[in-house]
């Protein structure tokens, strides 16, 4: 039985063992057992003992009799007895302690001066002198590695000073950069409008004209049509139409029974019972032109429904999908250079290079639909080249434009740049800036299966070793320590989600180290990660409180 | 341990396939994964004979009496199939009535190595007999045996009172084996079948008539003289014959059955056994684990059966008649004067139903008024359906509950005597990581000065999920750890379960194939089935040889990095198999002796838990006793360890049904019973978690365990004053352990519960 709570019968020390016990006792001061030296005077022979908590005085025979007295324990010290109680061994060269009562008398050697087990016949070494030695020599190492990492941090400290020092002359310096560059972007701006401005006029009337070139055309066709259309109902040629000869086009049907009734066909012919070449063409024409099959071949109807195909920024409705990627990039080039959809560029200009997001790119044919009736064509008849003098207006206008961009685009940089710096210099670093100088690291750590990285105020993640994607284990959150020491511990958390669980999270816990490296990594809970990590920002100058009373050593 | 992982190393690319259908079952127990009674042919066959004059008729000339039991030959007057019925009276005041084929095709199935003996007889005494009925004396306090010859059926009694009546409504079946029908008779009896048909269909409403004219003559008939008046019920001979060509026609189900993508050959026909029995004056009825249900079992009208089938049931539902991962064929009647407990001893698939009615509507209600007075007793009914087998009872005559226990303990065994530490609070969880992990909690246990005797590692510990090994990574030095834990008294389980991983790398695989050992698919190859490692074969338990080579592997310089202080785990013995219908093994697999799994499936867990436990027996030398754990189990396994409720959830609703489930296994002799405290699946709520140690800490087996996906749960992770708390219940626990281990003893010498 590993019972810790196991509570051994009476107390019935042989009589030797009684002696040597008294004995031993005697080269300390004598008190009761498991009583510390501090806590002594409360434990005076043959004085009633009060129970250090003042609930209940006891006669002084009635301390460690194996019989639990005192709510908090107090009055066996050296018994299993009380379910609260602690028992002190002094541990005489090493360092005292305190135990739970229940472990006193369990069969297992607790103390190393074996004094817990006093009655329950498990055979203890006394370890202490061993101990004790070697906790000096790991205590001693971790002081010089305290001591070392304390002056590293100092330097650290420095760094940190300086750095942060350097960052904020460059930011001021920047924030003049943007001043300078917000101003030129501000007249820019203005020449590129003052361009534009005849540009566009031109352009218009080029426009214009060519719009009444492509109507007349349009309307010669479109009444060549009707003329055809008119031949091909007049199936008597009589030089009229009838309702009998419309009726014959169940197409042209209205109300969906398939049929063209006699009304319906009165309707269509604008209310006469017959009409001429002249009145077709006049009234009845517009009416039927869009549903009207021809009875010799189908052809598309001329008025399109869908743009079609015109100059080289037209559509690429059919195929776009197949070849989206070459083409977006084409039409990015093409986009910018004849000006259209400013706005465009202006958002997608820092992506321009690498884009080739697929959401982005919809995006940008849904814009760029919009701009195409404008140049709305038929593939037969482009829109002739500008004259002379407007072309030199638009190249006028595209320098200006480009102009206006780039400074726009180094005005963006600036800013980013101030971001950047800003937001670094909001980061906590710790009291004196020690941990900046983990900004922008990573460090990494192999286990067996996976490739850790730990980015101080980034994030954390996990790679497996034989390749595969990355995990998020957390993005950076917060300093996570105790109120005390709250920068013992860093926080990650919503990184990649768990399957049926909750996101991956991080903590760090921070030691002292020469290094900075990540020490070791667990999963201790599902998709909750916790990571040790030594750096000398984390060392404090003459650090090893061992935390206990040296009373006795 | 869960049939499922989710995603985790090297399960993710493993079971892909496995998550993606399971993700849909994340919330509840998929119910058409398992069967119904409507779904299992037999248990419709079966269940589709409605309470009627029985075709059995014994034969009482037949009777043969020897020193330890009577045989008597009974006949389907139907098919003209005669069968063997023997009736031994039992010390101890029990009954076991044994029917079998009198000369079956092949033998059937009958259960070995549950009894721990022969059980030792009492003579029987014919005490009267004329034509009808036969009156055999039970030794002692007036118990009589009735056999009424036509239609068959057997009344025990004592003084005036009738105690349990068998086939009193005439619902015997038995499947005898036969030729199948499309062998060189197939042409013939298909003519003979239609024409019988024809004639049948003109005879039919006729011979209805008749027997229920006759039956009424019968009812009227004085009670207490047994029979039903041979004369009057004696049909024709066409009547007989009719009813041989309807039974002639196969039913759907009978040669093969297929249950969603599962096909099960069933070469050997129907060959289910059923038996009814009435108890009147006996309202409540208890047993027949494992039920995630009330302590008092329900009748079973309109719904389906309670039923006995081991099975790896996912996130299974409460308070519903559903299989679980243990069978116990025992059933305890109980009243304020008396308890009977009945044993039916068969390990196929099996399905009981309950009804209550009132005594006075049926025969024996008569027979009852008349030496009881008048007055409307209450009555049970329970009937039982198995697939394969035979018929093999045990009526348990008490008189009292303690009485009963002690029998069928003098049948089966008691629990096993618990070493001392098995009996205090164990820590689990799937999985503690490693070595340094193991470490960490176990100091946490003496940092929070709570007590803990046992640390338990799950499938993770495994070098992919290859028993009897370790992790080279996270458990490289398995003895280390093993020896700190022994250093505090400190114990350790680790899971082996009993599917073995298909590598040819692996020496428990080998061996097991190379001696020849797994169970074998219809055709005669080694089965492979889909588990925690993957493709796995599964040894064939049921062998003798198989159970001693391995006991022999649990031998220290066997299972490498063990020590004295290292037990086991077997999970996943119904056994589970992923791919498999019902998530457990096809049931025309072959065991030993040509046996099919359909014959012995509810025994499987039972022997390997048997040969775990034997193995820590030879290890230590015979000097130690053995701690195992199981997930399933059957009559006797009390006798090798203890038994927990398997995957539970973290739900208020769980921790009320671990009680009812350990009471319920407890009154079939399983003592040493617990669920997962906190719950396996999910994450509990910190009250529930604080309560169900509190509960725990009064339950016999007392483990906390955690799923894998869940979050970690060591008591002192919940605040300082649930820490307290629970510190508080598992202190309980430990100073009540001298009652716990009394209270095993007396389990271990009489067969009472520990938990009652």
């Amino acid at each position: 039985m590993a019972v810790r709570a196991a509570v051994l019968g009476g107390r019935s020390l042989g009589l030797g063992l009684l002696l040597l016990l008294v004995a031993v006792a005697a080269l300390e001061v004598k008190r009761p057992r498991g009583v510390s030296l501090q806590n002594r005077h409360f434990y005076e022979e043959n004085i009633p003992f009060t129970c250090l908590d003042g609930s209940k005085t006891i006669p002084f025979h009635e301390v460690n009799d194996d019989y639990c007295d005192c709510r908090d324990g107090s009055d066996e010290p050296g018994t299993s007895a009380c379910p609260n109680g602690s028992y002190h061994c002094s541990n005489a060269g090493h360092r005292s302690q305190y135990i739970p009562s229940s472990h006193v008398n369990d069969g297992i050697c607790d103390c190393c001066d074996t004094t817990d087990e006093y009655n329950s016949g498990a055979t203890c070494l006394n370890t202490c002198k061993e101990q004790g030695r070697k906790e000096r020599e790991t205590l001693q190492k971790m002081a010089e590695m305290a001591k070392e990492g304390f002056k590293l941090k100092q330097q650290l400290i420095e760094d940190a000073k300086k750095s942060r020092e350097d960052k904020q002359l460059k930011l001021a310096e920047l924030q003049k950069e943007k001043a300078n560059w917000e101003v030129q972007v501000e007249s820019l701006r203005t020449l590129k409008e003052a361009a534009e401005k005849p540009e566009q006029e031109a352009k218009e009337v080029h426009k214009n004209a060519w719009d009444e070139v492509q109507a007349a055309h349009n309307l010669e066709k479109n009444k060549a049509k009707a003329a055809e259309t008119f031949k091909e109902l007049d199936d008597n040629e009589d030089g009229f139409i009838t309702m009998n000869e419309i009726q014959t086009h169940a197409e042209l049907d209205s109300d969906g029974d398939g049929v063209v009734s006699e009304q319906e066909a009165e309707t269509l012919l604008g209310g006469a019972s017959h009409v001429d070449v002249a009145s077709f063409q006049e009234v009845v024409w517009a009416g039927i032109q869009d549903k009207y099959k021809s009875e010799a071949v189908t052809e598309t109807p001329i008025v399109p429904v869908v743009p079609v195909e015109g100059g080289a920024d037209s559509s690429r409705e059919v195929d776009h999908e197949d070849h989206r990627k070459d083409e977006d990039e084409d039409d990015y080039g093409e986009g910018q250079d004849d000006g259209v959809g400013d706005d465009d560029s202006e958002d997608d200009g820092e992506e321009e290079e690498e884009e080739e997001e697929d959401g982005a790119g919809e995006d940008y044919y849904k814009n760029r639909q919009s701009y195409v009736p404008e140049k709305e064509g038929t593939e037969e008849e482009k829109m002739p080249a500008y004259d002379e003098e407007t072309q030199m207006l638009i190249d006028v206008a595209e320098k200006a434009r480009n102009e206006f961009s780039e400074a726009e685009k180094s005005l963006k940089e600036v800013e980013s740049s101030i971001g950047s710096i800003e937001k670094e210099l909001l980061v906590d670093f710790g009291p004196d800036g020690e941990y900046a100088y983990m900004f922008d690291q990573c460090y990494e750590m192999t286990t067996n299966e996976y490739v850790y990285k730990l980015c101080p105020f980034n994030k954390v993640a996990q790679k497996p070793k034989q390749g595969g994607s990355e995990t998020n284990l957390g993005v950076w959150s917060s300093w996570a320590g105790p109120e005390n020491n709250k920068f013992s511990m860093m926080k990650f958390d919503h990184g990649t989600g768990c399957w049926q669980g909750p996101n991956r999270s991080t903590m760090v816990k921070l030691s002292c180290g020469r290094e900075t490296m990540v020490l070791s990594t667990s999963e201790p809970s599902r998709c909750e990660y916790l990571m040790e990590f030594s750096t000398p920002a984390f060392c404090q100058e003459g650090v090893h409180d061992d935390g206990s009373d040296h009373d006795e050593l | 341990m869960a049939p499922l992982a989710g995603e985790r190393l090297s399960l993710r690319q493993i079971l892909v396939t496995w998550v993606t259908l399971y993700v849909a079952l994340i919330e509840a127990v998929d119910r058409s994964n398992f069967k119904t009674c409507e779904q299992s042919s037999f248990c419709k066959r079966q269940r589709s004979v409605k309470p009627e004059h029985s075709p059995y008729r014994a034969l009482l000339n037949s009777l043969e009496v020897t020193e330890k039991s009577i045989k008597l030959q009974l006949i389907n007057e139907v098919n003209k199939v005669p069968l063997l019925l023997e009736v031994y009276g039992l010390q101890g005041n029990m009954t076991r009535i044994k029917i079998n084929e009198l000369i079956p095709l092949k033998p059937r199935f009958e259960v070995p190595d549950v009894l721990i003996q022969d059980p030792p007889t009492v003579p029987l005494t014919v005490i009267g007999k004329d034509e009808s009925s036969l009156e055999l004396g039970l030794g002692r306090d007036q118990y009589k045996l009735i056999v009424t010859s036509k239609p068959f059926r057997m009344d025990i009694t004592t003084g005036n009172e009738l105690l349990l009546s068998i086939n009193s409504r005439g619902l015997m079946v038995f499947e005898h084996l036969r030729k199948r029908k499309d062998s060189y008779t197939e042409k013939i009896s298909s003519t003979v079948s239609s024409m019988w048909n024809k004639i049948k269909n003109v005879f039919n409403s006729e011979k209805k008539d008749e027997t229920a004219e006759s039956e009424e003559v019968k009812t009227e008939q004085e009670p207490g003289d047994g029979d039903g008046g041979a004369d009057s019920l004696e049909k024709p001979e066409d009547t007989d014959a009719q009813k041989e060509s309807e039974e002639v026609e196969d039913e759907a189900g009978m040669w093969d059955e297929t249950f969603k993508s599962h096909a099960d050959s069933k070469p050997n026909g129907p060959s289910s056994v059923g038996l009814d029995f009435s108890l009147p004056g006996f309202e409540h009825v208890y047993g027949i684990p494992e039920h995630a249900d009330s302590l008092k079992l329900k009748t079973t009208e309109g719904g389906d059966p309670y039923r006995l089938y081991n099975l790896d049931v996912f996130q299974y539902e409460i308070a519903n008649p559903m299989a679980l991962y243990g069978s116990v064929p025992v059933m305890l009647a109980h009243n304020a004067r008396r308890t009977l407990g009945m044993f039916w001893l068969n390990a196929a698939e099996t399905w009981v139903d309950i009804s209550s009615n009132t005594a006075g509507k049926t025969l024996f209600g008569k027979m009852l008024d008349y030496v009881q007075g008048a007055n409307e007793i209450p009555q049970t009914d329970v009937r039982w359906m198995s697939e394969s087998g035979i018929i093999d009872v045990f009526v348990m005559l008490g008189p009292s509950p303690f009485d009963v226990f002690k029998q069928y303990a003098s049948l089966t065994g008691t629990q096993a005597l618990p070493p001392l530490f098995s009996i205090a609070y164990h820590q689990s969880r799937w999985n503690y990581n490693d070595e340094s992990d193991v470490q960490a909690v176990d100091d946490g246990f003496d940092q929070h000065d709570i007590p803990y005797d046992v640390i338990w590692l799950d499938i993770e510990h495994t070098d992919g999920k290859r028993y009897f090994t370790w992790d080279p990574n996270k458990f490289p030095s398995p003895k280390d750890m093993l020896q700190n834990l022994a250093s505090k008294k400190r114990k350790m389980v680790s899971i082996v379960d009993p599917h073995i991983k298909i590598d040819s790398g692996y020496k428990i695989h080998t061996a097991v194939q190379s001696k020849n050992l797994y169970v074998k698919t219809k055709d005669g190859s080694d089965y492979e089935g889909w588990c925690w490692p993957g493709s796995a074969g599964y040894p064939d338990f049921t062998n003798p040889e198989m159970r001693s080579w391995w006991a022999s592997m649990f031998a220290y310089d066997q299972y490498e990095g063990s020590m004295e202080n290292l037990y086991t785990w077997n999970d996943m013995n119904e056994p589970s198999v992923f791919n498999g219908p019902e998530v457990t093994m096809h049931k025309d697999t072959v065991h030993m002796d040509g046996w099919e799994h359909r014959d012995v499936h509810n025994l499987y867990a039972f022997y390997v838990q048997m040969a775990t436990a034997e193995g820590q027996i030879q290890r230590s030398g015979g000097t130690e006793r053995p701690f195992v754990l199981t997930r399933g189990f059957f009559s006797g396994s009390q006798r090798f360890g203890a038994v927990w409720t398997g995957d539970n959830s973290a739900e208020w609703d769980h921790l009320k049904i671990s009680l009812p489930m350990c009471l319920s296994m407890g009154l079939t002799a399983i003592s040493f019973c617990g669920a997962d405290v906190g719950g396996f699946f999910k994450h509990p709520s910190t009250e529930l978690l604080v309560r169900w140690y509190q509960a725990g800490a009064y339950q016999p087996f007392f483990r906390a365990h955690a799923h894998l996906d869940t979050p970690r749960r060591e008591p002192w992770l919940f605040g300082d004053d649930n820490k307290l708390l629970i510190r508080a219940a598992i202190r309980q626990r430990y100073a009540l352990l001298p009652f716990w281990y009394t209270a095993f003893y007396h389990a271990h010498r009489t067969g009472a519960p520990v938990m009652r």
